[in-house]
């Protein structure tokens, strides 16, 4: 990277403890960095301050409890996480599921990842500071825009944050009467509001100095690490597994993926920027093609059915907020798997982070560290 | 497809779920071969068998230009080493030490094996089968280790 700062030859190098407690490592980051003076020399980052084991609950309790503990595991888009599970399971048990219900999958996740993106914009330009203008005031438009669709999931399913949308075979609550109206409420304020925080900022110098050219990542070194979603498209690699492996029904959806040309910090953030407009004309297009019908091929989850599957292998992969989320599940035959693994995207993103950070100066780490998104729920299962 | 091809020139065995089996001796010629056509790592897992004292360790790559994805299996002992597959994908780093940290596989030539998600002193690997669940967890003391080494 090009010094934009003169700095005179350090004498030693020193060692900085940069966390769990500061406040833009997203809750629970250490990074040891090593530094020369501004220079970054190497980084160290220590995860699982939030290891739950979330895998071993996973083969202890049987599929239908484990499917709300999943909300709680990427909390910022817990329809996403559901649907990953669901899928697999009814993959391996060949369970079908009803049109109007993969429609209303679909409605939700997109729904959820445009909250999801709202919260990284938020929190990435609470990062860079008071350099844009206030602080806090992207964090509180965001916010603002965030809490309209978390109402929604609240009138759909009763939990703003954890929804408990999906069950095996199906969804568990039909839309209810008049949500067209207030969803096509906020698509229309949303659209407005992306153009408007998007000229914000890439008319701001100060972002575009702290952005661009700032964090690159190299399309080969993307794909080795296995980096996925905004992180992988932002090298311009055009590869989102909504378009490459389509699931319920999302070939039927007319969308664009957008890439980024170089790789950097700016690259990552303009794509996530599209990624929302694309994720309102999702919407909209579900809206408009709901097809009537049952939500759910299985009884209500209410009656305690457990659902069984056959013993086998399987992994289903699906494109979250962050990129590649996949369940491999080994299944002996019982209601509860013999071994759950999650793919976590956010795990695989921030494995990027040593290569990163290396040359770059202190200041960088929190915009490279933010334009990974990576939630700790996530990275640390 | 290309999946198809490599089985045929590795001449590897496929399970009913569609996992191509090979024998961990020919690692390096494996993921040589995998490598060039499959450039993404997506993930590695591994399944423990406590009856057979056995695990199955799990590959997935990806091919990003002609959607495509490829499962490799390959079972090994308790006690025996698997070698790194760090040479070939750098996001093997952390996978592996993930497999060391919960399962107690060891890496052969891996840059860095340590525990990644629970504390260095912790006993015992959670996700194998024979792990006690029941136990009553011990508590973390940072005074008998210090939280910072000079040494990292």
């Amino acid at each position: 990277m090009e010094e934009k700062v003169k700095i005179s030859e350090p004498e030693e190098e020193i060692i900085l403890n940069m966390g769990p407690q500061h406040p833009s490592t997203h809750g629970v980051l250490r990074i040891i960095l090593k530094l020369s003076g501004e220079k970054i020399v190497s980084a160290k980052p220590d995860i699982g301050y939030l290891h739950r084991g979330v895998e071993k609950l996973g083969e202890t309790v049987t599929y239908v409890q484990f499917l709300p503990m999943l909300d709680r595991n990427d909390y910022l888009s817990a329809t996403t996480n559901e649907l990953g599970l669901v899928l697999a399971v009814e993959k391996l048990a060949n369970i079908p599921v009803p049109e109007r219900a993969q429609y209303i999958r679909v409605l939700f996740s997109e729904l959820s990842r445009l909250a999801s993106h709202l919260v990284w914009l938020g929190t990435f330009c609470l990062d860079l500071g008071g350099a844009l203008g206030g602080g806090t005031s992207v964090f509180l438009f965001c916010f603002r825009e965030r809490e309209k669709i978390l109402d929604i999931f609240e009138k759909m399913t009763g939990s703003r944050m954890h929804p408990h949308l999906m069950q095996y075979g199906g969804v568990r609550y039909d839309v209810y009467p008049g949500m067209d109206k207030d969803v096509k409420e906020i698509l229309d304020l949303m659209e407005e509001r992306i153009n408007e925080y998007e000229e914000m900022l890439v008319n701001n110098p100060v972002f575009i100095d702290r952005t661009k050219g700032v964090g690159i990542l190299p399309k080969e070194v993307a794909m080795e690490y296995g980096c996925s979603g905004p992180v992988l498209r932002g090298s311009g690699v055009k590869y989102d597994l909504r378009k490459a492996h389509p699931y319920s029904s999302y070939d039927k959806f007319d969308f664009e993926i957008p890439v980024g040309e170089n790789g950097d910090v700016f690259d990552r953030f303009k794509v996530r920027m599209e990624e929302m407009r694309q994720s309102v004309r999702i919407v909209r297009q579900a809206l408009e093609g709901l097809p009537e019908g049952p939500i759910t091929s299985q009884m209500p989850v209410k009656v305690k059915v457990a659902v069984r599957t056959p013993p086998g292998e399987v992994y289903t992969a699906i494109e979250s907020p962050r990129g590649e989320l996949g369940y491999y599940i080994c299944s002996d035959g019982k209601p509860n798997a013999y071994r759950l693994k999650i793919r976590a995207p956010s795990f695989s993103n921030l494995s990027v982070l040593p290569y990163l950070l290396k040359d770059h100066l202190v200041a960088d780490i929190v915009a490279i560290l933010g334009s990974l998104d990576p939630v700790f729920g996530d990275v640390d299962r | 497809m290309k999946r198809e091809k490599i089985k045929e020139e590795l001449k590897l065995e496929e399970t009913k779920d569609g996992f191509l089996v090979f024998k961990s001796s020919e690692f390096y010629h494996v993921m040589e071969r995998i490598k060039k056509d499959f450039p993404y790592l997506s993930f590695i897992t591994a399944v423990h068998f406590p009856q057979e004292k056995a695990f199955d360790v799990i590959y997935a790559f990806r091919n990003i230009d002609e959607p495509e994805i490829i499962f490799l299996k390959t079972k090994i002992k308790e006690e025996e080493k698997l070698p790194s597959a760090y040479k070939f994908y750098k996001g093997a780093d952390w996978m592996e030490r993930e497999i060391y940290d919960l399962f107690g596989i060891e890496f052969e030539n891996h840059p860095d094996l340590r525990r990644i998600v629970l504390p260095e002193d912790w006993e015992g690997h959670p996700l194998r089968k024979d792990y006690p669940i029941n136990k009553a967890p011990e508590k973390y003391d940072y005074r008998k280790k210090p939280v910072l080494r000079r040494e990292d």
